[in-house]
């Protein structure tokens, strides 16, 4: 077996549950832990983290099903030896989104919401090599980050329009004038995180992940995170007249496509995903809904999807350990081979579909009733929904254990232990907390739902022979025949339009888009880059000159010296000789006598520093233009049209060059910074040398930039030649 | 090609020469003209006339350590010159004279840091010699 420091991972992260534990007590007294860490003081930007009853219930899911999931890979992934970086990612994750539920400041919250979407994007595309893996990933981070963009948004607006940056401190703001901006940015981030219609599709595709990881992330932790926003932002905006029909009918449409995906699916992950999909549209629509009731319905369900769809994953993952199958049509018969999975896999699935006394059925009962009381049709799309949720229930659970078709059976075996006992505890907590669940009412459940600004309501198993009994158990029935007849159903359901088809047409006409342009800009030419340049930033200069109040004082022409005008007809002799020659090596002298007169002028002025770099420059330059010019193709005179063009241009840099120079000196800037340096460099930079302390001292910053993009440009180089020695580089090509 | 004694005899000396006269330049920069910037293109050069005299392997030889390792080893050193002074913003200065009887060593984290300029301006200038030079050299044999 591989190595077991995962198990170590795994223990750590169950003490990091402790601790959560050990924070409930005061949380649900009404003093919750709070701690502030300087970030950017000077932005008023702290880490402020506040541990209330909801964000702890979060993060004790978080880290529960975290160290049952790092125990269970250190069995899934074994002699994987990308483990370390998948553990890596994992606690990145966790870090993060124990960062998004316990985080008060909202920069904080939309911070460690980013990074959420980022781990997720690296975890879903570890099997870098599959396309489909990639292309999947790649959906994911497109259309999270859609929706870190908006909640981006709607963190500013929320911070400026209430005044306050803590969540515990913003005062519900549904009458201000931004708050429908607010609303329709958070429902955004919302729905893209929590994967709701249009943006439902980019779950089912995340698939592609090892399975801990869709258990992780894209059933228990991850995709609540838009729940979770919901739920804090339920105080602060359930009152704006579009909360409760936006949030309601955005659920019901992704119920629908949910109830129309998942009899077409028969890969285990794909139906579990689905339903995934339809529980979090349940959880929004309870929050839609938003009665104490529904709210109170809503952290229930939570932690009981937490508690079943986990463990279903783990199963799938198990089987698919097992006998590298996860297609339902194929499975079949494992149940005496694989005992242990097999008995998670009920106990969670009977949670699943919602069977006495699992805490599923709770959640349901209460889910049903508070349809009811919101809307008729609404209840019976729920009712449709649990009955979709039966026949995914069937489907993972039924086919794979105890279905006819045998062809695995041989292959089979049991998980290790390290895999199970995670898969069990987690799945049995279903069970014991639908047994107790008065206490975990007290201890979890109520004082989540009062610090969601809402009175707690009494949560029981049995309410007795009512409506939504009934209707459970029509669904039951209902679903069960559903999974009898799933071949018809499967011939008879329309194909929806491919979410990730549309979102892949995007994508390419994006990058399409991307070719296109880089064609038309990036043509390649050297001279045309240069061309464009040149003449637009001339024309910017000469159109500020010409609208800005300036004029050129001719006494500045008159204090000009014989030595600073030699130097200058030197320069001007020599780029004469650069212009007409015409073959390479007179121009090169050409311009390197440029060079020394530049030198010249340095030498004149009294910089010695700049003349002694500027000629060693020179000497660079024209020794590198000797190395080469020999074996650059022969020297073409160019046509006339193209010189006259040439000649244009140099003729309009040399105007602007001049006119920006006489204005510059013409133009009173007031004291000059240079005589401060002048005065201190002796005295603060322990040095004669100006230009050096300047350098090195009292603008090193800028010297440290200036040899960063030196490095840069020498890397830009190395690749460019080394490019050049290997293959032809391509035109046009990205 | 036919090697010229006194082209070897030359350049060995001249190549000395250079290094010495580069690092004189650094070391007076603060307070004559000199410093980083201008030392490490001097030195540079000796890579240059070696490449060019011997080609691009001559100039490797010399250089050492690749051109890519000068330019982090100075950028690092640039940087930890910046963090010398605690409790201090980023490339604060800090200075230390040590007498040594005839004349006082000036001793300061603007001097580490202009090493630092001077091996990276070092190594993007050599770099740029080497792989031109090895390039030109395939193409024109």
């Amino acid at each position: 077996m591989g190595s077991h420091w995962p198990k170590l991972v795994s223990v750590f992260t169950l003490l990091m549950a402790g601790i959560v534990i050990s924070l409930l007590e005061p949380a649900a007294n009404g003093v919750p832990e709070t701690l502030i860490l300087e970030w950017i003081p000077q932005l008023g930007l702290n880490v402020n983290l506040r541990a209330d009853s909801f964000g702890l219930f979060m993060a004790l899911i978080i880290t529960g099903i975290g160290a049952g999931v790092f125990s269970y890979s250190s069995g899934y992934l074994a002699d994987d030896p990308r483990t370390g970086s998948i553990i890596g990612w994992l606690l990145v994750f966790m870090s993060a989104m124990l960062g998004v539920v316990l985080a008060d400041n909202i920069v904080l919250f939309f911070v460690s919401w980013e990074l959420t979407s980022i781990s997720s994007y690296i975890l879903i595309g570890t099997n870098q090599h599959d396309a489909k893996a990639r292309a999947g990933a790649r959906a994911a981070l497109l259309v999270t980050s859609i929706g870190g963009l908006a909640l981006l948004a709607a963190v500013v607006l929320l911070g400026n329009a209430s005044g306050e940056w803590n969540f515990s401190q913003i005062s519900p703001i549904h009458n201000h004038s931004w708050a429908t901006p607010i609303f329709i940015l958070i429902c955004l981030a919302a729905f893209t995180k929590s994967a709701q219609w249009p943006f439902s599709f980019w779950l089912p595709n995340a698939m592609s992940a090892p399975t801990p990881i869709s258990a992780y992330l894209h059933s228990a932790t991850m995709v609540k995170a838009g729940v979770f926003l919901l739920a804090r932002m339920h105080p602060i905006l359930s009152e704006h007249f579009a909360w409760t029909p936006t949030l309601v009918a955005i659920s019901a449409i992704t119920m629908i496509v949910v109830i129309f995906s998942v009899p077409k699916a028969t890969d285990m992950k794909a139906l579990l995903a689905h339903s995934t999909v339809g529980a979090l549209a349940l959880m929004v629509c309870l929050i839609g809904i938003g009665t104490p009731y529904a709210l109170n319905a809503m952290v229930l369900f939570l932690l009981a999807h937490a508690c079943y769809k986990g463990p279903l994953f783990l199963v799938a993952g198990a089987i698919d350990h097992a006998v590298h199958s996860r297609d339902i049509n194929a499975l079949g018969g494992l149940a005496p081979k694989m005992p242990y999975t097999t008995i998670t896999a009920c106990i969670a699935g009977i949670s699943m579909i919602g069977f006495p006394p699992m805490l599923g059925f709770a959640a349901k009962e209460m889910i049903l009733e508070a349809g009811l009381s919101y809307a008729s049709w609404l209840v019976g799309l729920i009712s449709v929904l649990v009955m979709v949720f039966v026949m995914v229930g069937a489907c993972v659970v039924w086919i794979p254990a105890f279905g006819k078709n045998k062809q695995f059976v041989k292959v089979a075996h049991e998980a290790s232990w390290a895999m199970l006992i995670p898969m069990l505890l987690i799945s049995s907590i279903g069970l014991i907390a639908g047994l107790g669940l008065s206490s975990l009412e007290n201890l979890l459940i109520a004082p989540a739902v009062v610090s969601l600004g809402v009175k707690p309501e009494e949560l029981g198993l049995w309410h007795g022979f009512t409506i939504h009994l009934s209707l459970s158990v029509l669904a039951l029935l209902v679903g069960w025949v559903a999974f009898t007849q799933r071949h018809r159903l499967n011939r008879l359901m329309p194909a929806l339009p491919n979410g990730l088809a549309m979102h892949e047409s995007v994508w390419s006409s994006a990058i399409g888009f991307g070719r296109a342009m880089t064609r038309i800009i990036q043509n390649g030419s050297l001279t045309s880059y240069l061309g464009t340049t040149i003449v637009v930033s001339c024309t910017l200069i000469i159109h500020a000159w010409v609208h800005a109040d300036t004029s050129i004082n001719p006494a500045i022409v008159q204090k000009v010296t014989l030595a600073e005008l030699s130097a200058g007809l030197l320069i001007m002799a020599s780029s004469l000789v650069t212009a007409f020659a015409g073959k390479r090596l007179p121009a090169i002298a050409g311009l390197g006598s440029m060079g020394m007169g530049m030198t010249l002028f340095f030498i004149v002025s009294q910089a010695p520093d700049l003349a002694l770099t500027q000629f060693l420059v020179e000497i660079s330059a024209v020794v590198l233009l000797v190395v080469t010019f020999r074996h650059l193709p022969d020297f073409v005179a160019q046509p006339m049209k193209v010189q006259t063009g040439r000649l244009l241009i140099a003729g309009l840099t040399g105007l602007t060059m001049t006119v920006l120079t006489l204005v510059a000196l013409s133009t009173d800037y007031g004291p000059r910074v240079s005589q401060w340096y002048a005065l201190n460099a002796l005295k603060q930079g322990q040095g004669n040398n100006v230009v050096n302390v300047i350098l090195v001292d009292f603008r090193a910053l800028d010297t440290l930039g200036e040899i960063t993009v030196l490095g840069i440009a020498a890397l830009g180089v190395g690749v460019l030649m080394g490019s050049l020695q290997h293959t032809k580089l391509k035109r046009g090509r990205v | 090609m036919k090697s010229s004694p006194i082209l070897d005899i030359t350049l060995r000396w001249l190549v000395v020469l250079l290094g010495i006269v580069s690092f004189f330049l650094l070391l007076r920069g603060h307070d004559e003209p000199g410093g980083g910037f201008s030392a490490g293109l001097l030195a540079a050069s000796a890579v240059i006339v070696m490449t060019i005299a011997y080609g691009a392997d001559v100039g490797r030889k010399l250089l050492y350590f690749q051109p890519l390792s000068y330019m982090a080893v100075g950028l690092m050193i640039a940087v930890l010159a910046g963090m010398l002074k605690l409790n201090a913003s980023f490339l604060s200065s800090v200075w230390i004279k040590v007498p040594l009887g005839f004349t006082t060593l000036k001793l300061g984290s603007p001097l580490l840091f202009d090493l630092g300029v001077y091996i990276v301006v070092l190594g993007v200038v050599s770099s740029f010699v080497l792989e031109i030079e090895s390039v030109v050299s395939k193409k024109g044999m």
